[in-house]
């Protein structure tokens, strides 16, 4: 069972505004690193919103996951400046070392690989993002050490 | 009251009237597949484009059902760079849900191939929303709608599964253009086959008939504020 304190207390800090309902879908997501079904079935019921327009949202924007995801997200740049720098070589790589594909988590939790179209930092090319921080001209050779930077414990990284 | 050029001819548009609505009043024919006059139009199908411009502008291919006449609007519905997009989006409809009687009827009326030249794909859905707006819009039930986007675009129940919210009116069913909201009835249950959600019919205590699901029945309660036994009969016995 989702714990759903914090999504009560997401829906009370937008004063249940049914306009904010994309906001407030970011939020959660931000809480959990998904969206649980637990949490979405709330803001339906606390915002008096239809169960199809939460779920047409949620589905709609490839932001938002309905998976659980790991501790740290990977995302790797696909756009067409980072394609033709060797996006898909260094997504072999993460694939590779992680011994999961796109869009799937590490057994031990610690790993979501994901690719997004254009990160909008093209002279960085190729690119990976992980949890928001910016590996830019990255080589297949540095990614372990890219990686290993965020399997160390908070705090020492 | 605007006043607009359509096929050569001055027409004037009543307040709130469309482009389709004004050339069907006119009795020009425009094809339509999404379209129905008890909802709010979207231009999801495509089929009822036409050519306008304004004031001597450059012509442009929109859909006439969300087209708002405006003063100095130049219409064709009948021009041949409308016949040849019509055609496309025809041809592609085609090619996503192949045989489908009401498409190849509106392929003989144009010259749209019948064997279109884009590869088959074996849907049986165009995605016009056209369930999901009456769902929301005549039904109020909201139970179905649109669920991830682009090539993955699908419609029904909330994340594709069975929808709670289903009454089992079946308005889905009469509106879809494409004939493919099936539903089974029997004497205990009524069936939307398409989402999967099944619904127990209540019996008419008169006659037997099954004649209605109750969610239906419970919702009509609520809205019509009819005494609590009205709908304990079915409406023949009622008359």
């Amino acid at each position: 069972m989702v714990d759903l304190t914090a999504v009560d207390k997401i829906i009370e800090g937008y004063h249940g505004d049914k306009t904010a309902i994309l906001a407030i879908l970011q939020d959660i997501q931000a809480v959990y690193n998904y969206l649980p079904r637990e949490a979405m079935m709330r803001v339906v019921e606390k915002l008096q919103v239809s169960t199809t327009q939460v779920s047409s949202l949620a589905t709609f924007f490839h932001a938002f996951s309905l998976k659980p995801r790991g501790k740290n997200i990977v995302t790797v740049c696909m756009g067409t400046a980072c394609h033709v720098r060797g996006a898909p070589r260094v997504l072999d790589e993460i694939e590779r070392q992680m011994g999961v594909k796109n869009q799937e988590t590490t057994p031990d939790g610690l790993f979501t690989v994901e690719t997004v179209n254009c990160v909008g930092a093209c002279a960085l090319g190729p690119l990976v993002m992980v949890n928001g921080n910016y590996h830019g001209n990255i080589a297949t050779s540095e990614v372990t050490e890219v990686l290993d930077q965020y399997r160390k414990p908070a705090g020492q990284a | 009251m605007v006043e607009i050029t359509l096929n050569g001819k001055k027409v004037e548009a009543r307040d709130g009237e469309t482009i389709l609505d004004l050339a069907t009043r006119e009795g020009i024919h425009i094809p339509t597949l999404c379209h129905h006059p008890a909802v709010e139009p979207t231009g999801a199908c495509r089929m009822c484009l036409v050519e306008f411009s304004m004031n001597n502008g450059p012509k442009k291919i929109t859909s006439s059902c969300t087209l708002v006449p405006e003063p100095g609007m130049v219409v064709e519905t009948d021009s041949e760079r409308v016949h040849q997009n019509r055609k496309s989006v025809l041809e592609l409809l085609m090619a996503r849900v192949p045989g489908n009687p009401e498409l190849v009827k509106l392929a003989k009326e144009s010259d749209a191939r019948l064997t279109p030249r884009f590869p088959a794909m074996k849907e049986d859905c165009i995605l016009c929303g056209l369930c999901a707006r009456v769902c929301e819009e005549v039904v109020g039930a909201k139970a179905i709608f649109f669920t991830n986007r682009g090539t993955e675009l699908d419609v029904g129940g909330p994340f594709l599964e069975s929808p709670e919210d289903c009454i089992g009116c079946g308005a889905c069913v009469y509106v879809c253009p494409m004939d493919c909201i099936k539903m089974e009835q029997n004497a205990e249950t009524r069936k939307i086959v398409k989402w999967d959600r099944e619904l127990p019919m209540r019996k008419c205590e008169t006659c037997g008939y099954p004649f209605m699901p109750n969610f239906q029945v419970l919702r009509f309660k609520k809205w019509a504020d009819m005494p609590g036994d009205y709908f304990k009969i079915c409406a023949d016995c009622r008359k």
